[in-house]
């Protein structure tokens, strides 16, 4: 199963993508982990109007792993895209 | 903690400007030194980007020297797009602890001189590199929090669009607006898609202008009566909710709590309504409304200038515009002039009001509250 790093609090439990040093709940240096590359679609755009560097349309979604860690991603298309929808990043 | 009270407000008509940042600046600073006729002992500057769009660093003191004040501690506050609310409670803090007794707070920003990608790119700083990486600029992640509350009924795209109907309708009635025409449901809901479900006319535009509050510790009658704070994660992905604030639901219970009172007493506000749905789902966070209650309230007419609870009576930063800095301040404004009966044209009947303002993507979110006592 393919994953990503990620990096999880040993105090609190809270687990973010991608890694980061320090907990953003509390001043605690977090513990690298990997978790799923498959989750389900939180919530999606498509941007007609894209900033230097991309070209619209530019798709957009907040997608969420197994273990809570939320991640961006781009995607091909967003036409057939639903919220909750499983999709691989 | 001393009271703090509102001695003058004036600001700039918002839009595109053609003056330099430092006379916008002047224009409201000095017309608010005009109507109190004292001379502060404290001034409290903002601009959220001079650097980027004007070129200009040291921005307090360049700020202070321009108006004549070099002789008095100048002070430059940034939280992103709420920096006006920020340096208002700086310019709170400084006087309720007893440390000055007239402070000015003035904020500006000049932006429409510079193309509107630029523009678009340094606003999209604010934003968690991580997302930014991927694209994300300030309309992208509203669209997020848009299509989420959709998809959850909190909102319908008529809502969004009856939002943008509403506002401009106000700013047609003010003279300090950006946009002074209304718009119809048909246009925004057939204006070009941004990010969808965003169209252009659910988004506020690019504006210059500026604003200056002057507070006292000396009574006036308009008291400054409570503000507060609320902060979030940079990164949206952090968070737990999508379409709640946190950071607005923690300013506001602040902000009531040093009032003294709760919503059932505010009778006009202004909303940081940036992107449309955040008008609705400001009013739930602030607790004006119950959850579920303000689209409703918003479909009944119940937040136009007759209705129930007025909110953006300016305009919002939809019509009245949206000039950074100068945002948090001018809806003080707006309100310092409602409470005092001088909002010509657009007059509402009110003695307490409630300012919202967003810093980035609801990071550094603030809530004023206004009482005019005498």
């Amino acid at each position: 199963m393919e994953t990503i790093g990620a990096s999880r609090c040993p105090d609190c439990g809270l687990v973010v993508a991608p890694p980061v040093r320090i907990c953003p709940r509390h001043p605690v240096e977090m513990t690298p982990v990997q978790v799923s590359a498959y989750g389900s679609v939180l919530s999606y755009t498509t941007l007609m109007v894209a900033p230097e560097g991309f070209k619209p349309p530019l798709h957009i979604a907040v997608v969420e792993l197994p273990g809570g860690a939320r991640i961006f991603c781009h995607g091909k298309e967003t036409r057939a895209l639903r919220i909750g929808r499983r999709v691989a990043i | 903690m001393r009271d703090v009270w509102i001695a003058a407000a004036a600001m700039t008509r918002f839009g595109r400007r053609s003056e330099k940042l430092e006379d916008l600046i002047a224009d409201a600073a000095l017309e608010a030194l005009r109507e109190a006729d004292c001379q502060p002992d404290a001034l409290v500057v903002t601009a959220m980007a001079p650097e980027e769009f004007v070129g200009e660093g040291n921005f307090a003191s360049h700020t202070g020297t321009y108006l004549g004040l070099s002789h008095v501690p100048a002070i430059r506050v940034e939280t992103a797009t709420s920096s006006g609310a920020a340096a208002l409670y700086v310019g709170f803090a400084l006087i309720a602890s007893g440390f000055h007794q007239t402070v000015l707070v003035v904020g500006g920003e000049k932006m429409t001189h510079v193309s509107t990608p630029r523009v678009s790119e340094i606003i999209s700083r604010v934003i968690d590199p991580h997302e930014r990486s991927y694209g994300a600029t300030m309309p992208a992640l509203a669209a997020i929090v848009a299509r989420a509350a959709l998809a959850k009924g909190l909102i319908t795209e008529t809502d969004m669009a009856r939002i943008a109907v509403k506002n401009h309708g106000n700013g047609a009635r003010n003279p300090y607006a950006h946009f002074q025409r209304p718009v119809t449901l048909e246009q925004v809901m057939s204006s070009r898609m941004i990010a969808d479900p965003l169209r252009l006319q659910h988004c506020c535009p690019i504006s210059d202008g500026a604003a200056a509050v002057l507070l006292t510790s000396d009574p006036t009658g308009l008291k400054l009566a409570g503000m507060g704070q609320g902060s979030d994660y940079l990164a949206v992905r952090y968070r737990s909710s999508l379409t709640a604030f946190r950071a607005t639901q923690d300013a506001a219970k602040a902000a009531y709590k040093m009032a003294g009172f709760g919503p059932e007493r505010v009778e006009v506000a202004e909303i940081h309504d940036a992107f449309t749905p955040f008008e609705i789902l400001a009013l739930e966070d602030t607790g004006l409304f119950s959850p579920g209650k303000a689209a409703k309230a918003a479909q009944n007419g119940e937040l136009t200038l007759e209705g129930r609870l007025p909110v953006n009576p300016s305009g919002g930063l939809k019509a009245r515009g949206h000039a950074l800095a100068a945002t948090g301040l001018a809806q003080v404004v707006e309100l310092a002039w409602q409470l005092t009966g001088r909002a010509v044209g657009r007059q509402v009947k009110a003695r307490v009001g409630l300012a919202h303002s967003i810093g980035g993507m609801a990071t550094n979110n603030w809530v004023t509250l206004v009482e005019q006592v005498a």
